[in-house]
């Protein structure tokens, strides 16, 4: 049997996996994960920094909510 | 049964990584001497360097204790003070301290440890100490959050290395707080940011310093970590 292709999205304390569909974008997929890009957060596709939330995607790719951290 | 206590830290166990004679008394800054400032220069202290350079100009609050490497008869101290004596009880070393908020005369070291928590700080002291300013060789900042951490290595020299990590200097409207709007550290997370940025520092040394071939790749220009789940990111050389 042949997985169906996903992507990953990541935020702290969640890991969710969705399915990918040809076209699909950044902003889909946060979508389709149920997860919530708040203010303050940074957007990073495969570890890279991706302002665009209308990038589309590739199967396996992560896409990655972090927050835009400064304390020391 | 030890007769004679030792006066000097003993490098022994960490020779093979880092040995102090070989780094031939270079100066290295912490610039902020928080959470995580205090503990990078305790570990580079315990690494033997001893042209050591300590920058904050605040003292001792009580709610520093929990989350810093001070102690409850610190509150009220100058912080680069108090940890300037911590690091010379556990190591004999006596680094230099600096009760001051840096500004445009000073020269800094080779390595600079920037660990400072406000963007717009880390924007100035770039702009004032470090930019076209050519004694320093590696300059490694420092972000933490409750449970990410971002860890940046670069060479002040290089453009490229500069202007990408410029680009990661958002402004401080931008950055994480907490529902309270005060910022919220835990000491655990500190803890493992100052080690990712001391090891930083060593792959630095052994591969700038050393030239171990063991060490031949560049190291990552950033390293974004989320502690829950465990995961990380890193960016590679940009030269």
């Amino acid at each position: 049997m042949i997985d169906a292709p996903q992507v990953t999205v990541v935020q702290t304390g969640a890991v969710r996996d969705v399915d990918f569909v040809e076209g699909m974008t950044v902003k889909q997929a946060i979508a389709a994960s149920g997860l919530r890009v708040r203010d303050r957060n940074e957007i990073r596709l495969n570890g890279t920094p991706c302002p665009d939330q209308d990038t589309t995607l590739n199967a396996g790719d992560q896409v990655m909510i972090v927050g835009q951290i400064a304390g020391a | 049964m030890i007769e004679t206590l030792p006066t000097r830290v003993d490098p022994a166990r960490h020779l093979l990584i880092f040995n102090p004679e070989r780094f031939d008394n270079a100066r290295v800054d912490v610039i902020g001497c928080g959470a995580v400032g205090s503990r990078i220069a305790m570990e580079l202290g315990k690494l033997g360097i001893s042209n050591l350079h300590l920058w904050d100009g605040d003292v001792v609050a009580g709610h520093n204790v929990a989350n810093q490497l001070y102690a409850l008869a610190d509150i009220g101290r100058r912080k680069v003070e108090a940890l300037a004596e911590a690091i010379s009880a556990a190591t004999g070393l006596s680094p230099t301290v600096h009760c001051e908020h840096i500004e445009q005369s000073q020269i800094l070291g080779d390595a600079v440890f920037l660990a400072v928590d406000t963007m717009a700080a880390r924007k100035a002291i770039f702009k004032d100490c470090l930019h076209l300013k050519f004694t320093t060789k590696v300059v490694i900042e420092v972000r933490m959050g409750v449970e990410e951490v971002r860890v940046y290595g670069f060479n002040p020299r290089f453009r490229a290395e500069v202007l990408a990590w410029q680009e990661t200097l958002v402004d401080d409207e931008m950055t994480v707080e907490s529902a309270c709007g005060a910022r919220t550290t835990v000491g655990a997370t500190a803890g493992i940011t100052a080690c990712l940025a001391v090891h930083r520092f060593l792959q630095w040394y052994r591969r700038d310093i050393v030239r171990d071939p063991a060490y031949l790749e560049t190291p990552h220009f950033e390293q974004v970590m989320m502690l829950r789940p465990l995961m990380t990111t890193t960016r590679g050389a940009l030269t």
